[in-house]
């Protein structure tokens, strides 16, 4: 057996890709092809990118409805189910200061979207990771690699079949807010997505993140990482609990079926230090 | 009242409420996706059929096309069951030549990918027919449509870069440009598949880096130096993916043109203030040479897809998303041992501390003006193209001369390369 290791730089940061085969050469095929698709989805979901299609949404849909290609529709009517799954928590409008449900009208039947509030722009944010990795995913599984682990900017990361020795691909969650490294939980990972979202970044003075709800940035030093089925849906959920704060995300979280790769992780700062809580599933001791 | 009438009929077509035009697109692997995807973002295009004879990659057009496309996997089936306005070809290079002419024969407007064909014969006898026919043809070398390039030859025109001696174009990357195979190689289709997804690392289908690659910057150069170049000279070899494959993963050519002496310098040598030598009036109806080099590489990215344009006052650097425009340091300069803002009278002005300058090795570029492209040029020619067809107006972007002009150029530099020898273009008239 033998492994592809590739990185390069996309969404402005660093992806990387492990691929696990019987034949180099095959690999290096298969992981142009993923990366192909990685750039192909920048060029779909940047906005930082002239040449990107939500680029090109952001620069004329205030100015009336802009025909957008069906897959960029697609994941549109996705980003506003999750909008509404996450009570408002998820929301692509943030960055721009306003809610995507009320400032964005999107019209199936001409396929356009258009901007009610100038101020609107797109902002997939993490999205397209979780997105562009499970793309990823799928070309993999087109050309019969079984086992890779791949992330972006590592707070995405997704991870396929076992390694060599049949043992799933372990991630170590880093403590987010202090300098020296230092390991909090190692999370073990088969066919299944994670993602982490912190409010700060490692000594910084305030956060790269907006609450929806208050349109200012988040302000509490607190983390969440969310293992889920697909790179996707860890993405939208660590980013949304961390948006609803820890009681509410309790709450949203309250209920629901706890599937065997569905877990959430909480870490907050107690005293200088930071803790890490499982708070879903809870711990059996805790639901009795 | 005929007249008449014709004018309102020309007035309602320039409008925006004209129908979309019905495009048909061919070949519906990583390009022709791409290209689908695109137009089903512009308002005047309505794809009506998507066809390819490999059924995943038609899967994936008709998928990107939506519900209302049909779909075929022959090409003449297609052709003989609808008429389309518009063909885009995607497809592998040796099948260009054929799906042009049998999409030209149906009356159709044709997109056709770069490069244009094949073969030189191909690509003389299309342009032929196409200029014989009036037809609205456009070869896909997006750079034609994108602003870097049309500021780029708008600064070429107008003398911002002084007399142009030498292009430098190359696209470096860094991986093995090989296609997965979606079986096994024990498999019993694997050869056939893989010939097929790989079309472009054999001979039989395809003209290797320089018509995949070079094509897009070597229009660059004919199109900034107003020619095409006289002869060239080239290497090429498989020096690093040793894996089977028949074109180079290596080329190097060099391009030799001949052209009149630009105007300017001639006004230049007048006025006295140039550098150049003082015959510069007298020699000025004698032909300059300029060499454009062209190289790509499949094992170092190092400024990837870039051309850098060298004149005697300024240096262009392009790529798609950016250019930048560096001065040169010429006899004209005012100098920087001089501060604009006090007397100007003296030749020097010294303050007591020496002025400092980095040990940078790129320091002597100083400065660059930069120039955006705020615009996806594969969208913007379809865009261009589709305007064309609605109108019929043949006077596309890229039209059948350029494309058989470029074809020339990126077909001979192989024909150097794979013989061994300098290759001589013909003349104008040929």
């Amino acid at each position: 057996m033998v492994r592809l290791h590739l990185q390069r730089t996309a969404m402005a940061t660093l992806f990387e890709m492990w691929l696990l085969g019987e034949d180099m050469e095959h690999l290096a095929a298969v992981g142009e092809a993923a990366w192909d698709e990685i750039l192909r989805i920048e060029k779909m979901l940047s906005r930082f990118d002239p040449a990107a299609e939500t680029a090109r949404v952001n620069r004329t849909a205030a100015a009336g409805p802009v025909l957008v290609d069906y897959e960029l529709f697609a994941v549109l009517e996705d980003c506003l189910f999750w909008n509404k799954e996450t009570q408002g928590a998820f929301d692509i409008g943030a960055v721009a200061g306003v809610s995507f449900a009320e400032a964005v009208r999107m019209d199936l039947s001409s396929r356009t979207v258009q901007f009610l509030d100038d101020r609107m722009q797109l902002d997939f944010g993490g999205y397209g990771k979780g997105y562009a990795l499970d793309a990823a995913a799928r070309i993999l599984n087109q050309f019969a690699v079984g086992s890779a682990l791949m992330h972006g900017g590592t707070s995405s990361v997704l991870a396929v079949g076992v390694q060599e020795d049949g043992t799933p691909w372990p991630v170590g969650v880093q403590d987010p807010f202090t300098r020296e490294p230092r390991e909090l939980r190692q999370i073990p990972l088969t066919n299944c997505g994670l993602s982490t979202s912190a409010t700060f970044a490692p000594g910084a003075e305030t956060s790269d993140l907006v609450d929806p709800r208050r349109a200012g940035p988040l302000d509490q030093r607190v983390a969440c990482v969310v293992a889920a089925p697909t790179a996707l849906e860890a993405e939208v959920l660590s980013t949304a609990l961390l948006a609803m704060g820890k009681p509410r995300a309790r709450k949203y979280l309250e209920g629901r079926t706890p599937l065997d790769l569905f877990q959430v992780l909480w870490i907050e700062q107690h005293e200088e230090s930071s803790i890490l809580n499982e708070i879903f599933p809870l711990p059996s001791s805790a639901v009795s | 009242m005929l007249a008449a009438a014709g004018c309102i009929a020309r007035e309602a077509q320039s409008a925006e409420s004209r129908p979309p035009v019905r495009v048909a697109v061919v070949g519906t692997g990583g390009r022709g996706s791409d290209l689908i995807r695109k137009l089903t973002t512009i308002d005047r295009a309505q794809i009506v059929a998507v066809c390819d004879d490999y059924p995943p990659h038609l899967e994936q057009g008709r998928k990107y096309a939506g519900p209302e496309a049909r779909s075929f996997e022959n090409y003449s089936h297609m052709l003989s069951e609808m008429t389309p306005q518009a063909v885009v070809v995607a497809t592998p290079l040796v099948q260009h030549y054929g799906m042009c002419r049998e999409a030209l024969d149906a009356g159709c407007a044709v997109f056709c990918e770069k490069t244009m064909c094949h073969t030189v014969e191909e690509a003389k006898t299309l342009t032929a027919l196409i200029e014989k026919t009036g037809a609205v043809f456009q070869v896909g070398l997006q750079r034609r449509a994108n602003a870097v390039y049309s500021q780029a030859a708008a600064m070429v025109d107008a003398g911002m870069l002084g007399q142009i001696t030498a292009i430098k174009c190359q696209w470096h990357r860094n991986n093995p440009w090989r296609r997965p195979v979606p079986v096994g190689k024990d498999h019993p289709d694997w050869p056939d598949l893989e010939r097929r997804l790989n079309w472009r690392l054999y001979w039989e289908y395809s003209q290797g880096l320089m018509t995949e690659l070079a094509s897009h910057q070597l229009d660059v150069a004919n199109r900034l130096l107003k020619s095409l170049p006289r002869r060239v000279i080239g290497v090429g070899g498989i020096d690093y993916w040793r894996d089977g494959r028949e074109v180079f993963d290596i080329v190097f050519c060099i391009y030799e043109y001949e052209l009149p002496q630009p105007v300017f310098r001639e006004k230049e040598a007048k006025s006295g203030r140039s550098d150049a030598p003082s015959e510069a009036t007298a020699f000025s109806a004698e032909p300059y040479k300029v060499r454009v080099t062209y190289s790509s590489l499949q094992n170092n990215a190092f400024e990837g897809a870039s051309e850098l344009v060298m004149g005697t006052k300024g240096t262009l650097f392009l790529t798609q998303q950016k250019g930048l425009f560096y001065r040169e340091y010429g006899a004209d300069d005012p100098g920087w041992s001089r501060d604009g803002r006090i007397d100007r009278d003296a030749s020097i002005i010294t303050s007591g501390k020496t002025l400092k300058m980095s040990n940078d090795p790129w320091v002597h570029r100083g400065k660059p003006f930069e120039i955006d492209n705020q615009s996806d040029d594969t969208r913007d020619e379809l865009v261009a193209f589709l305007q064309n067809v609605q109108d019929q107006n043949p006077e596309t972007i890229c039209n059948a001369r350029t494309g058989y002009e470029n074809a020339l150029t990126v077909l001979l530099g192989n024909q150097a390369m794979r013989e061994g020898r300098s290759i001589e273009f013909p003349t104008e008239s040929s």
